[in-house]
């Protein structure tokens, strides 16, 4: 007779970096169902935002370290959609650039996590030596390896250099060996492949129905990538790419469309600054916005959506910040029943969850 | 097999990290550390206070000084682009490690890039007195100008500043009574006037004050004498002297407070003691900063030395 029982999962765990709670519904060494808990880490950002709008700008940042450029360059959109600002091409190049940038390290820490959390140590050294090269890399472009404060209404406040995308192209073109190794360990490794390939499955039809976002839904045979839409750079004329997808839904196809899209930030970054002319990195905004806007950028975790709403003040009426994780974190409750009790750490981090953002 | 390989080879290669304090770390030449203003530039348009997105910086127009809260200072950068006269510069250094929140004040009187901290650790807090006390990084130029030609202090007429006692010991408004009542007791003094950074006195806390606070109910004060009789009174009594305790002295000092500048003459600030009947009144520069405190003390031994000298 198998008797039912529940398993806390968090909100503090060996495996999890940030406070999430998942109450396992356990029968033996299967996992039957799943409940989960967020809401640990809010911190009041969206009301704190209501308050300056300039000071969002910085604010925004500190939403989340590991997407920082990205709710910045959210939030600024969305002001400069409402002022009717078109801002200059090299500034939405190299917003693309830096945001690449952040998919790079962002990926790499969420590969890493992974590996660690099944036990592999050795994997999750190589991969986050590799995101070292990349965080010193945009400590050298920004000034700062977490929060850039490049972006500025209207454009980019700080100019990138030709000595800069020199340097940016020489030590991508050093980090594609090593990326490429990660990527055959990653893709052919008996241990990583035995602890992810079919576990935590999510379907097709479950990734729409959950309306999944970002890698989560890629990996679901889901082609769905804002970048597509054209925002910052990436509707310039001259970049190419295609969003990468997978058909399997599982952990592995998960950590694959991470792996794949290191490369394909590589390809956009390149083609980036080949496009890059010589031109103001900004266009000055005055006064106070009005009206209210949305914008959507694909955060390395999916679709992030901010709404911003103003009233000609300097104090704003509401802004809302929609994460990837949020949507991402539901599916969660498809993915993990009927798997293993020690798969659900894999799993979860799988779908790389930021609590920081998802609570705000 | 190929992280075999790897893990041999990381086995006999060099570590992937840096030695940290042994070994240097080099930031880039536009590393976001620290900003540092250049006083003999600033025109005190504030600027850089109104546009900084976390109230990090506090100008201080009379007194030419600008103050940076390292502690809320994000190293946004915006400062820097503000300044009209490029007196801000962003620095690649962080700041070194405190252990209290740090108040960098950048005076017009130092050299370019030089600043004083305002805050210091705990309990070495409550032993600033005039700016010349303050542990400088780097010190105060030697040849600030000094007023030499000490005052005439004959007998009882001289002025305020020739009696003062000018090694004030302070608070500041939100340390708590219960580090007042260390200082008091460590220092054998009865009364510390509460100031803010830039050694304006907001108040003054003495014992009586806290003795009042702590005092409050049926008995009064005096009930903090009463024996201990291990009855609910006890209790009662270590819960309100808790409650004291913990307080901040901003919400037990008496305030205001009836202060003298340092010309003032002794005979005068005995009339005001008498009549206020007050313990100790505090001595303001011409700049309106605390610079010493006349207590009843000092007063009995000016007397004393007058009459020795006739």
């Amino acid at each position: 007779m198998v008797s039912l029982s529940v398993t806390p999962f968090g909100p503090q765990h060996p495996s999890l970096l940030e406070p999430i709670h998942l109450k396992l519904k356990v029968e033996e060494e299967k996992v039957v169902g799943v409940d989960i808990v967020i809401g640990y880490n809010h911190r009041g950002l969206e009301r704190a935002m209501e308050l300056d709008f300039k000071r969002n700008i910085y604010l925004s940042e500190r939403v989340c370290g590991i997407c920082s450029f990205q709710h910045s360059t959210a939030y600024c959109q969305a002001i400069e959609q409402m002022a009717g600002l078109e801002i200059p091409t090299r500034a939405k190049l190299i917003r693309t650039i830096m945001i690449e940038l952040q998919r790079m390290t962002s990926h790499l820490l969420t590969l890493g996590h992974i590996a660690e959390v099944m036990g592999y140590e050795n994997l999750f050294m190589q991969t986050w030596r590799e995101r070292e090269s990349v965080m010193a890399l945009i400590d050298r472009i920004a000034g700062n390896r977490v929060h850039y404060s490049m972006n500025t209404i209207g454009g980019i406040r700080k100019d990138v250099g030709y000595d800069t995308t020199k340097d940016i192209e020489i030590t991508l073109m050093q980090l594609l060996p090593k990326l490429e190794e990660i990527r055959g360990v990653f893709a052919k490794d008996s241990t990583f492949r035995k602890r992810t390939v079919g576990v935590g499955v999510l379907s097709r039809s479950a990734a729409v129905k959950y309306g999944a976002v970002g890698p989560t839904a890629r990996a679901s045979d889901v082609p769905y990538d804002v970048r597509l839409s054209s925002y910052a750079g990436y509707g310039v004329e001259g970049i190419r790419f295609r969003p990468v997808h997978r058909d399997d839904g599982d952990s592995y196809s998960r950590s694959m469309v991470r792996v794949e899209e290191l490369f394909q930030s590589v390809d956009l970054i390149q083609q980036s600054i080949g496009l890059l002319r010589d031109e103001p990195v900004n266009v000055p905004f005055r006064g106070n916005p009005s009206g209210e806007a949305f914008s959507r950028v694909e955060a390395p975790r999916g679709e992030l959506f901010y709404y911003v709403k103003a009233k000609g003040e300097v104090r704003l009426d509401r802004v809302k910040i929609r994460t990837p994780t949020f949507v991402n974190v539901q599916c969660l409750a498809e993915m993990i029943p009927n798997c293993q009790l020690a798969d659900v750490p894999v799993i979860t981090t799988s779908i790389d969850p930021c609590i920081c953002c998802t609570d705000r | 097999m190929s992280m075999m390989r790897t893990a041999l080879k990381n086995l006999v290669s060099k570590p992937a990290t840096r030695k940290y304090p042994a070994e240097p770390v080099v930031l880039p030449e536009g590393e976001r550390g620290r900003i540092v203003y250049d006083m003999s530039k600033c025109i005190f348009c504030g600027l850089c206070e109104k546009r900084c997105p976390t109230n990090a910086i506090m100008m201080d127009k009379p007194n030419k000084r600008q103050s940076v809260s390292r502690a809320k200072c994000i190293a946004c950068g915006v400062c820097v682009e503000s300044c009209p006269t490029d007196a801000i510069q962003m620095r690649p250094e962080y700041s070194p490690p405190a252990t209290a929140p740090e108040v960098h004040v950048y005076d017009a009187k130092l050299t370019p890039h030089q600043f004083t901290v305002a805050s210091l650790p705990p309990f070495e807090r409550a032993k600033v007195a005039g700016p010349e006390l303050m542990p400088a990084v780097p010190a105060f130029p030697s040849e600030e100008p000094k007023k030499e030609k000490p005052p005439v202090c004959e007998g009882l007429d001289g002025p305020a500043r020739c009696v003062m006692s000018s090694r004030v010991l302070t608070l500041f408004e939100d340390d708590t009574v219960r580090k007042a009542v260390q200082v008091m007791v460590a220092n054998h003094v009865d009364g510390l006037p509460v100031v803010d950074i830039n050694l304006k006195v907001l108040g003054i806390v003495t014992g009586t004050d806290i003795a009042r606070d702590a005092g409050r109910g049926k008995e009064g004060i005096l009930s903090l004498l009463f024996p201990r009789t291990g009855k609910k009174e006890d209790k009662d009594r270590d819960e309100r002297l808790r409650v004291t305790m913990g307080k901040p002295v901003r919400e037990i000092m008496s305030s205001p407070v009836i202060t003298a500048s340092e010309d003032t003459p002794l005979s005068e600030i005995a009339a005001l003691m008498d009549k206020n009947r007050f313990n100790r009144v505090p001595i303001l520069d011409s700049a309106g900063r605390l610079s010493g405190i006349i207590a009843r003390g000092d007063i009995m031994r000016a007397i004393a030395r007058s009459i020795e000298q006739q």
